[in-house]
């Protein structure tokens, strides 16, 4: 028999209880002398003990840097050469741009380097610059069209004009000088300068604020031009909601109409015929394209378990089909029902579909995966039948996160039956329920950026519902070990699935994994048309 | 063409942002005062820093980084002052050897407390983010949450025991959907 080793001994419920406590008195620094030593004492025998105390430490490190990202959103500090000491104030300890900072001076103290570090701690993508026109930025910055602006962003425009696309799909044109705070992807603040707003329908509710006036958008293309005093505000298309915080007076502004919001109160708008006149005048401005291919499945036809994609701009053609199976992997047949286009593919709990689609677990590159879908309104909500489409089957730290795109079941994260997406454990949950018996478009887009971060948007019917964003910092972007599970597409399970309740009940119709992250206006034209979008392609994969 | 330089730059940019959490995770676990932590954090990152042309790509660089910093622990504590160190000798290594095989699950209980964190009440979770904060503090919590400060302690006590528990369950629904 083997001695118990004394620094391995297990905790009994009551150690435990103790073992507990005084990691919460040491958390908030109020551990006495006595519990010191009992602590140390517990964690010297027993190895239960020590990983339990790691745990415990670990979670408070998490909260702090947690609590630092909500409260970063500051702009950079300016890096100043061969002061390290006193360079990295507690409040930028967790942000990637005190490390940059850091690095960045030190690398500056060894040699003159004229290249200044910078970044915004906030990376929560909310918009993109779609359009440029003589754009000159204040501070000399430059912001060409394809720029990812952040929440919280302040654009200064000098000179020129900038179209601004945000994820919510309202778009705003700066005419310069100009200054605005890209709020979130619904909401935005003109400080001063000139704007013209176009909102479709899907981004209804858009909202553009300043000290005077608060415009709320209900589907309408509309004007503001702000100085320090006053804001006047012109409808050319639709209506707005346009209040006066100052009096708590609102107006609905319809088209061609127009008012002035100062300090002193509303009146009307000087030279108001010269201004419609101007801004009903079309732009030309540079836009931004990225070239992508693209699958596409229609489900309009199947060859015995198999369903061929039209692929376009992709490498690797032929392998881009899907097989109907069962659990037992057994090749079955695939039944089509009545679709939103043409034929779909029909879901009956007990199958599914594997798609082989290159790439499709790398993590590194922009992607949009569409499709319609139909959930009965009797889908059940206990054990499995939620997800619709998945991949990337490793939950490991080097492998990028499984990714699984349903409907929700868990009321506390969500409405029942919305348009649910995990990233790992990173989850965005919608508001739509999609557990109807209705046909549903959903648009999920996944969005990287330079420092790790996966973005994913969700749009159901044309209509921004919910992002979230996984650090995929210590993990490799593309899953080179397994690659036939890094190129399945699973749909109406997803990988990690076990099939004791039942997969995906439903239909599935004109799915398409696109190469790009899709705008909001392309999603909508996507869902209309069923058409996929015109750009430049380019063989990605 | 980027010169080398700028090229071991960015890759050391690229993996200190990365992997910053993680060496402050590891030195927060041995020394648990987070400006302590924060300054010794400093410090690493410097050596890190000034060693990089040391480190061998495609080997583990938390490894080698919480390696850097326990020599910087070391160093620090023979400064600090009795009352502030927390842990003897002993201990500090078991803790130290412990943290080194945690990484893995440390990283996933991160992630899943940032969902533990949304299945709070708004009201919890302003608390404890008020707690965090940069500059926070029991206090700043209590005063803001209007709990007396004894409550506040309470309420903190039973959150970090709410969050452990959830993250725990999180891990061990581990691909459930």
């Amino acid at each position: 028999m083997n001695a118990p080793n004394p620094m391995n001994s297990p905790l009994t419920d009551a150690e435990k209880l103790e073992l507990s406590a005084l990691c919460s008195a040491l958390a908030d620094g109020t551990l006495n002398p006595v519990e010191k030593d009992r602590l140390n004492a517990l964690l010297k025998s027993s190895e239960e003990a020590r990983q339990f105390y790691v745990r415990s430490s670990a979670l408070s490190a998490s909260l702090f840097s947690y609590a630092a990202e909500m409260q970063s959103e500051a702009p950079p500090m300016a890096v100043r050469k061969r002061q390290l000491t006193p360079l990295i104030s507690w409040a930028m300890a967790f942000s990637a741009a005190a490390v940059l900072m850091l690095i960045g001076a030190w690398w500056l103290s060894r040699e003159p380097v004229p290249e200044t570090p910078s970044g915004i701690a906030d990376s929560r993508l909310v918009a993109l610059m779609t359009g440029t026109k003589d754009c000159e930025w204040s501070g000399g910055t430059s912001m060409p069209a394809g720029s990812a602006l952040q929440a919280g962003q302040r654009l200064e425009l000098t000179k020129g004009f900038a179209e601004i696309t945000f994820d919510s799909g309202a778009q705003v044109t700066l005419n310069g000088p100009a200054s605005l705070v890209v709020s979130s992807a619904w909401d935005a603040s003109l400080e001063s300068g000139t704007l013209q707003a176009s909102v479709p329908a899907e981004a209804a509710g858009f909202r553009v604020t300043n000290p005077v006036v608060d415009v709320v958008d209900q589907g309408a293309q509309f004007s503001m031009i702000a100085d320090a005093s006053s804001t006047e505000v012109l409808v050319l298309k639709g209506q707005v909601e346009a209040a006066a915080p100052r009096d708590a007076t609102t107006v609905l502004l319809r088209e061609q109409e127009s008012r002035r919001f100062a300090k002193e109160g509303t009146s009307d708008v000087r030279d108001k015929e010269r201004k419609f006149a101007r801004f009903a005048k079309v732009l030309k401005l540079d836009r931004h394209t990225t070239p992508g291919g693209y699958a596409h499945w229609s489900f309009d036809q199947s060859e015995g378990a198999i369903l061929q994609a039209e692929a376009r701009g992709r490498k690797k053609k032929a392998s881009l089909h899907a097989r109907m199976v069962t659990n037992e992997d057994a090749v079955s047949a695939v039944t089509l029902t009545e679709g939103r286009w043409g034929r779909a593919l029909s879901f009956d709990g007990r199958l599914y579909a594997k798609a082989s689609v290159p790439g499709i677990a790398s993590a590194g590159l922009p992607r949009t995966l569409a499709l319609w879908v139909r959930v009965p309104e009797d889908a059940s909500l206990s054990g499995g039948g939620a997800s619709i489409l998945g991949w990337g089957g490793h939950n490991h730290k080097h492998s990028p996160p499984p990714t699984r795109i349903g409907w929700n079941k868990f009321p506390a994260q969500g409405p029942v039956g919305a348009l649910r997406t995990e990233l790992g454990h990173s989850v965005a949950v919608g508001s739509t329920s999609l557990r109807d018996g209705r046909w549903h478009h959903v648009a999920v887009v996944f969005v990287p950026d330079l420092k790790g971060l996966l973005q994913a948007k969700q749009y159901v019917d044309g209509r921004l519902e919910g992002s979230t964003t996984k650090n995929l910092a210590n993990r490799v972007l593309a899953d080179s070990t397994k690659p036939e599970t890094a190129d399945t597409l699973w749909l109406g399970r997803s990988p990690g699935d076990k099939n004791k309740a039942g997969f995906f009940k439903g239909a599935l119709d004109e799915l398409f994994v696109i190469d790009r992250a899709l705008s909001p206006a392309e999603i909508v034209r996507l869902m209309r048309e069923n058409q996929p979008p015109e750009t430049p392609l380019a063989g990605v994969f | 063409m980027p010169s080398p330089e700028t090229e071991t730059r960015k890759r050391l940019m690229t993996l200190m942002t990365r992997h910053q959490r993680q060496i402050f995770g590891y030195i927060y676990a041995l020394v648990p005062d987070r400006h302590d932590a924060e300054d010794l954090l400093q410090e690493t990152s410097l050596v890190i820093c000034e060693k990089f042309e040391e480190f061998q790509d495609g080997t583990d660089f938390v490894a080698w980084a919480s390696q850097i910093a326990w020599w910087n622990v070391r160093r620090a504590r023979q400064k600090f002052a009795r009352s502030k160190v927390v842990f003897d000798e002993e201990v500090l290594e078991a803790v130290a050897s412990t943290a080194v095989t945690m990484v893995d699950e440390l990283d996933y209980r991160h992630d899943a407390l940032a969902h533990c964190l949304g299945k709070l009440h708004p009201r919890d979770r302003d608390l404890l983010l008020t707690r965090y904060e940069p500059g926070g503090g029991v206090e700043q919590a209590a005063q803001r949450s209007g709990r007396s400060l004894e409550a506040a302690y309470k309420a903190l006590t039973r959150l970090r025991k709410l969050l452990h528990d959830c993250v725990t369950q999180c891990l061990a629904m581990e691909g459930a959907v």
